[in-house]
């Protein structure tokens, strides 16, 4: 079952390609689905906001995130879309 | 959202030297940190001897940062703590507090243990990213910045954040466009959860609820609220797009959602046609709302962001956290020099 659906618009061809949450599935433009690929396998960390509870500070952490969760999918499309030159857009089904 | 806020309270009339200057006359980069940006330095206790040079490099990333984040440091932040990665938690890179900052002088250390490229540039670009984001927060909370709790809250409305339709229909009875009403909606809702909070002024300011109600006042669970019920709802329970969906789907897979929503004057469609409208600039901004406005800063500082539903929040962002520093720029402009060095002075900085 789909949850949520990526849709990746290359800027400069206009291929698209779609990929889908949970199960990783793509279709699309071959030649963007095979480029994404290469990013979706990698071990993903950010940069991310915590509130300080001691201090009543804010904090900035870098956490390293689930691969497979929805959190390192979006990292990865958003790293895929930063080097690529890709725009993003999320469906929810 | 027509008005336009007022030129930035902290912006500077004074001149930067650059860090080359200071090192040119065999001066100390913790010198010309004190000197330009009128701050209080101290370090932490290391164990080993390369701490300082360490704490060094650090400070080195701030004649790198964009003017804005500088008349930040030199406005908003008093004093600048550096430390070792044993006074931190182990994936704290820094923490800002009211005026003051501590950055971790080992980031090195959090990168490898979560995963991040250890080589010097990337944990470089990882420090100066925690010093832009850390002055997002101050510019955000920090009386001093000048940013409204209107701003702040119309940045996460343009970030997504949203009620469940079930504890407020009514954002999601608003035709799409403008989301101006739906600011001034959830700031009438919010004076509702504590008559304190005052949207003219700052989220820190004095006469507001204390900082730590903020997160609960606008994100803390509404599930524990019965609609119709005459005690009135103790949080706004917003939830970034992400959370939202989350909650919305599992409804869903209930079976109940369809005829809880008809039961509120909403339909299915309208729902999720508002809750995919608008999106955080980053997917890290989904889980803590404070967070999301120091991410959008971090970001118009950064470059581009590939998700379309986030370009509202960007242009927004835009709007309110930079254009009234460029407005105080033009108006004001940078009349006076650049704080000159004290050549018989010879820094080192105190112990933390």
């Amino acid at each position: 079952m789909d949850v949520i659906r990526y849709v990746v618009r290359d800027r400069s061809t206009a291929a698209r390609a779609v990929v889908r949450y949970p199960t990783l599935e793509m279709e699309g433009d071959a030649g963007l689905c095979d480029r994404l690929r290469d990013y979706l396998v990698t071990p993903m960390s950010v940069v991310q906001g915590r509130t300080d509870q001691a201090g009543g500070g804010r904090a900035t952490v870098l956490r390293s995130l689930p691969p497979g969760s929805v959190d390192w999918l979006e990292a990865c499309l958003a790293r895929a879309a930063e080097d690529l030159s890709l725009e993003l857009d999320t469906h929810w089904t | 959202m027509t008005t336009s806020p007022a030129p930035a309270p902290y912006h500077s009339r004074c001149q930067y030297l650059p860090l080359r200057f200071y090192r040119s006359r065999d001066l100390s980069v913790f010198q010309w940190a004190e000197e330009q940006f009128h701050l209080e330095i101290s370090t932490g206790l290391a164990g080993d001897s390369g701490f300082h040079r360490r704490s060094a490099a650090a400070v080195e990333l701030m004649d790198q940062l964009p003017l804005q984040a500088k008349d930040l440091f030199r406005g908003l932040i008093d004093r600048l703590r550096l430390q070792p990665a044993d006074d931190f938690e182990v994936d704290e890179l820094g923490v800002w507090r009211p005026g003051e900052m501590r950055i971790n002088c080992d980031p090195a250390r959090v990168a490898e243990l979560q995963g991040w490229p250890s080589g010097g540039a990337q944990v470089r670009q990882l420090l100066q990213t925690t010093l832009i984001h850390e002055c997002g927060h101050a510019l955000l909370e920090d009386p001093r910045g000048g940013v409204s709790l209107r701003s702040f809250m119309h940045l996460l409305v343009v970030s997504g954040w949203l009620p469940n339709p079930l504890h407020d229909p009514v954002p999601f009875q608003q035709p799409v466009g403008e989301p101006t009403q739906l600011t001034e909606h959830l700031l009438q809702r919010l004076r509702e959860v504590d008559s304190r909070w005052d949207p003219d002024q700052t989220v820190r300011a004095p006469g507001q609820p204390p900082p730590v109600r903020l997160d609960s006042d606008l994100m803390g669970d509404w599930r524990t609220w019965q609609p119709g019920g005459e005690r009135p709802a103790p949080t706004l329970g917003l939830r970034s797009p992400r959370q939202l969906g989350k909650e919305l789907l599992t409804q869903r897979a209930r079976g109940t959602l369809d005829a809880e929503l008809r039961s509120v004057g909403l339909s299915a469609e309208q729902v999720w046609r508002v809750a995919s409208r608008y999106r955080p600039v980053t997917s890290c901004a989904e889980d803590l709302i404070s967070e999301a406005p120091a991410e959008i800063f971090r970001q118009l500082h950064r470059g581009p962001v590939p998700w379309r539903a986030a370009q509202t929040a960007l242009r927004e962002g835009e709007r309110l956290l930079i254009q009234p520093w460029r407005d105080a720029e033009l108006v004001r402009g940078r009349s006076e020099p650049a704080p000159r060095p004290n050549l018989k002075r010879h820094l080192v900085p105190g112990r933390a």
